[in-house]
């Protein structure tokens, strides 16, 4: 039976109960918008911009891909979520709903239009007056730093990529208002619908690090499908790819895609929800109880292993940190969804449950049952393998500089970031020589029984023995393992794969880099630092070294293409002061003259023929001295890397000395 | 018609409305009284289609109630405290329920809004309570729905309201099909308004009967016999609900009619006899008690 009541007028209705929201939202937009973009657009700015596009661009980020805008579609979509269905949470609201001649869902949907309306209607109008002051300004058909990207284009892209994030931020808000009856159980849920799978994975890892002596921490976990489902992933990428100026249309569809079956949950829901459970936090016994499960054997896990790491595995202290966890974390569910504190712990089959549950967990982690650190392919099943580890290049010791130029012309590197030579799959050693990998495996920890009775409970040398392993397996798959070794076992069964030219040259960048492309040579005690800024050249060097230096201009460079002096200047000024002060503080050994162009390129041959020839058991004997090199790689950045002057550099050492670094003086 | 079958209801274990059958013919002012927590506010939520029964049905004119929009055309349900939204006059209900309720009687609202001395443009929110359940009893009344369900609509209204509310009750009964039913624990205003009554106690109808009926069929008498024996004879023959005594005067609450009530006592040669007036309220005591309900909780 179809109702005789209009469901525009229901809608209207609807709408009207939101006034407040709207009107705030359309004098808020109203404002941002064709008031302050007629400032923008004001003559005397105008006027004085002589790049229309780039023009557009600020625009463009004012009006669309500002993150600030993009907070503003967070909060709205959750605050008429929460006001579309807060009448779900009031007793006396949900009788006069219900008792209405009209279908649930057609409640349902008059509310969720309404909420969507209340947000998208002043966004679209204000955006569309937007469009029009600018289209009088003449600007509005210009292209911006997208091709075919005019400001309407752009406009439109933006609203379809602010809709989808409204709209599952929305839903998932309603779903959360649905499944309570309580607004503060609601952003609870939402909190969890934004961070449970990301949060299961990252405690994953957790215990998988704990655990398991062969895990490997994946590098990408940031990329990882679980973090993926997170909404919030969801929403920085669409902000991230519409501040590029780029239209998310794949992720854009994905959201709206999911806010349909969001929506579609919540109508089920919705139709199945009892009116009497306005008010209680949880609105769904059923789902309730799941829900605690799921919560409450993460956390118990979690507060477990944390009582027993802490303690130094002590088993006592487990054994309390499973039981006090387990009753409280349990004990604060009920209490949420009771409110009584009698009844915290009336469901005792399930606290019993969750108990058990997360012993049967952790068992599978204390004794491996699932045989992970024991797992090793068959050799027919691997395709390929990497290799990489943290001894030959710890972490650290490959920084990426920034250049800046202060006013007197002093040219100044600064550490931005280290690269994580572990991590960086991309300086890992890719081989098919899969019988040196097996038996370098083989005699690690994981699978060599004499290495404890060996080596006591620390195995030697455990600061420089892992080496990280990728099977790139046939069947399309892909597994990482981390093996850690006696440095007997290291030196014996790396070699053979690490004193390859081809290994070195992979993994080792200082042997990739054109000589003439080495700036500079520094040399220090190995048990010191060297400084984290430098001063290359001052006065009348630096136009010459900022012409050198080509594409590879740094972000951070106080010229600007005009050749005029930017405010930065002032930083690099501070900049140059403090790389003085850090090079004083720092151990350094100069040599008597500034070496030569040709001095460096030699010295940087001395160098690569050194490392080519070096033996792994020269690497891993202790060394007094380290240099670093610092030198511009293909993409124009400038490098420092670290490398220690070990007895197989003998050649590299001897020209030092040649070149005036005093070496035996200051040992 | 509304028929009610079995009709069974539990919150959290437990059990509002336990069984209850029973049906409200068309043509009358019902009310439904019962103690606290009887089950009466349940009762009216099942019957208006917000709650969903656990068990039995609920059918409105041979249609079942629960998101049957067709059914639920033909009532409107006013609860304890109405909601009115944020801000709202009187006049924006009279708008929402005209949308809702395409029957809505806009000129005879505005009319008894004049009568009651409602402002249509004053803000509910800046009414009385008793002033904001008249507004909802006449948007009721105007919604030309056939059943209106009113929950403790008439505590606190004052004895004139009521009065009021009874005469224009008694006007739309008579004038098209239309059926008050009413809840309440207030016994004396439930007497100026219903002419039949349901007995709710403890999730069960215990009776439901025209108020005149029951008047008839229970009575309070009090009296002198001074033979002992044949008072004991009499309280044999008679269905005794309630006896006090205070020397050698009793007083009774028997059940059966009046010329058989009066003819046993004559029988035993009393010194004195005499018919009292019976209340509803004092009807009610009587019932509950024989069920072992203490009296003092239910005055209220």
């Amino acid at each position: 039976m179809t109702s005789k009541i209009s469901s525009a007028k229901l809608l209207k209705e609807a709408v009207k109960r939101d006034g407040a929201a709207a009107i705030f939202l359309l004098v808020g937009f109203f404002c941002y918008y064709p008031v302050i973009g007629m400032l923008l657009l004001h003559d005397s700015w105008f006027d004085s911009v002589k790049n229309a596009q780039q023009y557009i661009n600020e625009l463009y980020m004012y009006g669309i891909a500002n993150p600030f805008l993009f907070c503003v579609t967070f909060g709205a979509a959750l605050l008429l979520g929460i006001l579309q269905f807060s009448y779900l949470h009031s007793a006396e609201k949900v009788d006069f709903y219900h008792s209405l001649p009209v279908r649930r869902e057609k409640i349902f949907g008059i509310r969720y239009a309404a909420g969507a309306l209340v947000w998208l209607v002043p966004f679209a109008v204000n955006i569309l007056l937007f469009v029009l002051v600018c289209a009088m300004r003449g600007i509005a058909i210009l292209e911006g730093a997208a091709a075919g990207g005019s400001l309407p284009v752009l406009l439109v892209e933006g609203i379809l990529a602010h809709s989808a994030c409204f709209l599952l931020v929305y839903s998932l808000t309603a779903l959360a208002m649905i499944l309570t009856g309580k607004v503060f159980a609601a952003l609870a849920v939402v909190i969890v619908f934004c961070s449970y799978v990301p949060a299961i994975r990252l405690l994953q890892e957790v215990l998988m690090e704990f655990y398991f002596n062969t895990f490997y921490a994946s590098p990408d976990l940031g990329k990882s499908f679980a973090v993926h489902c997170s909404p919030v992933y969801a929403y920085i990428r669409i902000c991230g790819d519409t501040m590029k100026q780029v239209f998310p249309a794949d992720i854009v569809i994905a959201m709206v895609l999911i806010s349909a079956l969001i929506c579609a949950l919540c109508l089920y829901l919705y139709r199945r929800r009892n009116s009497e459970m306005a008010g209680k936090p949880m609105a769904f016994r059923k789902i309730a109880r799941v829900a605690k499960f799921l919560l409450a054997v993460p956390i118990t896990l979690i507060c477990t292993v944390f009582f027993y790491a802490v303690t130094g595995e002590n088993l006592l202290w487990g054994i309390f940190g499973w039981i006090f966890s387990l009753l409280l974390i349990s004990g604060i569910i009920e209490f949420i969804y009771r409110m009584d504190i009698r009844e915290v712990f009336c469901d005792k089959k399930q606290i019993a449950l969750t108990g058990v549950v997360t012993l049967a967990i952790l068992a599978v982690f204390q004794m491996d049952l699932l045989g992970y650190d024991s797992w090793l392919p068959e050799k027919t099943e691997v395709e390929s393998v990497n290799i990489g580890s943290n001894f030959v290049m710890p972490a650290g010791c490959l920084g990426v500089y920034e250049q800046s130029v202060a006013k007197d012309g002093t040219v100044v590197l600064g550490v931005t970031d280290y690269v994580d030579y572990e991590s960086d799959m991309d300086l890992w050693y890719d081989t098919g020589d899969l019988d040196a990998v097996f038996d370098l495996v083989k005699h690690s920890e994981a699978f060599d029984d004499g290495f404890s009775s060996e080596t006591g409970e620390y195995p030697d040398y455990y600061w420089s023995g892992r080496i990280a392993v990728t099977w790139h397996l046939k069947d399309g798959t892909q597994k990482m393992r981390c093996y850690e070794y006696t440095a007997e076992n290291l030196v014996k069964w790396l070699a053979p794969l690490w004193e390859q030219e081809d290994y070195k040259i992979q993994t080792n960048p200082v042997l990739n880099v054109d000589p003439e492309d080495v700036l500079m040579v520094m040399v220090a005690p190995a048990d010191s630092y060297f400084p984290d800024a430098v001063i290359m050249r001052n006065g009348n060097t630096a136009d010459s070294m900022t012409e050198e230096n080509g594409s590879g201009q740094t972000e951070y460079a106080g010229i600007t293409e005009d050749g005029e002096k930017t405010d930065y200047a002032d930083v690099a000024e501070h900049t140059a002061e403090y790389a003085r002060e850090a090079m004083a503080e720092a151990e350094l050994l100069s040599p008597q003259k500034p070496l030569s162009g040709a001095q460096l390129k030699k010295l940087a041959e001395t160098v690569q023929q050194d490392l080519k020839e070096e033996t792994l058991a020269e690497t891993l004997a202790g060394h007094e001295w380290d240099m670093q090199i610092l030198y511009r790689g293909e993409n124009g950045r400038v490098y420092g890397q670290t490398i220690n002057l070990s007895t197989g550099l003998a050649d590299t050492i001897a020209l030092l000395k040649e070149y005036g670094y005093e070496l035996e003086d200051a040992a | 018609m509304i028929e009610m079958a079995g009709i069974s209801k539990s919150f959290d274990g437990i059990r509002a409305l336990d069984n209850v059958t029973a049906q409200i013919t068309e043509g009358s002012v019902y009310g439904i009284v019962g103690t606290n927590g009887a089950g009466k506010s349940t009762l009216l939520r099942v019957l208006a289609g917000i709650l969903r029964a656990d068990s039995g049905s609920v059918r409105i004119d041979d249609m079942e109630v629960f998101e049957n929009v067709r059914a639920k055309e033909r009532i409107c349900f006013i609860p304890d405290t109405p909601h009115y939204f944020t801000n709202a006059r009187v006049r924006d209900m009279l708008e929402y329920y005209e949308i809702i309720y395409p029957g809505f009687q806009r000129s005879r609202f505005t009319d008894l809004c004049g009568k009651f001395e409602l402002d249509l443009n004053r803000k509910l929110s800046t009414f009385s309570k008793g002033m904001k359940k008249q507004v909802f009893v006449l948007l009721g009344i105007c919604a030309g729905t056939r059943y209106l369900l009113c929950d403790e609509t008439f505590d606190g209204l004052d004895p004139v309201v009521r009065q009021a509310v009874k005469s224009i009750f008694i006007d739309e009964v008579l004038s098209r099909q239309f059926t008050p039913v009413i809840a309440s624990h207030n016994l004396r205003e439930m007497e100026d308004i219903c002419d039949h009554v349901g007995l709710l106690h403890k999730g069960g109808i215990l009776f439901s009967r025209d108020l005149e009926d029951m008047k008839t069929d229970i009575h309070k008498v009090q009296y002198v016999i001074m033979n002992p024996a044949k008072e004991q004879e009499l309280a044999d023959e008679l269905d005794i609900i309630k006896k006090d005594t205070r020397g050698n005067l009793s007083c009774i609450t028997a059940r059966g009619s009046r010329e058989k009530i009066m003819a046993a006592i004559e029988a035993k040669e009393p010194l004195f006899y005499e018919i009292l007036p019976l209340s509803l309220e004092e009807i009610f005591i009587s019932e509950t008690e024989v069920i072992g309900y203490d009296i003092k909780d239910i005055i209220g």
